[in-house]
């Protein structure tokens, strides 16, 4: 009846593993309801889903209720909502949550690097080449193990470069869905 | 007993995503499993939190489960006009780490849209709406008490799924 199931990939929920997941129609399997929904025609009321565009720039970004967004896009996801379109509802909900959380992670490592690169996402400027300076970015930070003192810095920065690629896939997913 | 929710307060809850996981919650849940060594993560690696402080033995699903379908309920037992649904959204063998994270769905719409709340602790997500009342639990079962008729069940079990949809494991 209900194709609910664990992620193989990641074991996460369908929001956290939507942009990273390797199977290709995974969050609509594990659209809970879905045959449910198919079968419901009657219309019984609008959902709350904000069409209010994210941020383009750095700095209405840095003031912009992120989970907030993702919130009201997940809200929005209606029992009239069509299968496809509430696919669509959960990779913007999870690009709001993952540009958050990347947010979070440049304020509080307080990274002039990262800013740069959330800059790029955010006017949708990304390429194989920010991707794979991220990856790098990354790999360099795992070369070390930091003091317990300096850890939360360092987490930060890493959460910033590890969700900014994460974003950056909900940005190609959609934009190979064009 | 050390509960799930137990673990995961004292944990550094950052979501940092070094340890390859996509989040603490994950990381916590598949460490309670045996599917993870905790000195994985940056923090433990740093020496600012202990393995030692963790249950390893933490309940992650202790709900149990009937097979997938929906079970009416005329009359509801709050109110014989009404209609009562009961249902189970996932088979047990897929429920290893529950079918709803509550924690995650928390994180996402909580305090946020009114008559709906959460109870991660337990794993239970409660929306109340026009006289009606549904719970949703971690372990994919869903009840909705005081609905209007059959179709009206549906559509509430329907709305409260979906919104915690990207909150399905």
């Amino acid at each position: 009846m209900v194709s609910g199931r664990i992620c193989p990939e990641s074991g996460s929920p369908a929001i956290e593993c939507a942009g990273g997941c390797g199977s290709e129609r995974c969050a609509y399997l594990r659209m809970p309801d879905r045959p449910i929904v198919e079968n419901m025609k009657e219309k019984r009321g609008g959902g709350g889903y904000s069409k209010a565009k994210t941020p383009r720039d750095l700095k209405t970004a840095r003031a912009f209720d992120w989970m907030g967004a993702a919130r009201m896009r997940m809200l929005g996801v209606m029992p009239e909502t069509e299968p496809d379109a509430a696919a669509r509802y959960l990779f913007d909900a999870a690009y709001a949550l993952f540009v958050g959380r990347a947010l979070q992670g440049i304020i509080k490592s307080n990274s002039k690097g990262m800013s740069k690169h959330l800059a790029v996402l955010l006017k949708k400027e990304w390429s194989e080449a920010s991707d794979l300076e991220l990856e790098m970015v990354m790999a360099k930070l795992k070369e070390r193990i930091p003091d317990a003192g300096e850890v939360d810095a360092y987490a930060n920065r890493f959460k910033a470069a590890y969700w900014l690629k994460s974003a950056s896939s909900i940005l190609k997913r959609k934009a190979g869905e064009k | 007993m050390v509960t799930f929710y137990d673990n995961y307060k004292n944990f550094p809850k950052t979501d940092c995503g070094y340890c390859g996981c996509s989040s603490c919650v994950t990381a916590l849940r598949k460490f309670c499993l045996g599917e993870f060594d905790l000195a994985e993560c940056v923090y433990f690696k740093a020496g600012k939190y202990r393995k030692e402080n963790f249950s390893p033995s933490a309940v992650v699903n202790n709900w149990w489960s009937l097979k997938p379908g929906i079970t009416y309920v005329l009359p509801c037992a709050v109110d014989p006009k009404r209609t009562a649904l009961e249902v189970y959204l996932s088979y047990p063998e897929n429920l290893k780490y529950g079918y709803f994270d509550m924690i995650t769905a928390d994180k996402i719409i909580y305090l946020y849209f009114p008559g709906l709340g959460f109870c991660p602790s337990l794993g239970i997500a409660n929306l109340v709406q026009g006289g009606r009342d549904v719970y949703g639990y971690a372990n994919g079962q869903v009840l909705c008490r005081l609905s209007l008729d059959k179709e009206d069940a549906l559509w509430q079990l329907s709305r409260l799924t979906r919104w915690l949809w990207g909150a399905v494991n």
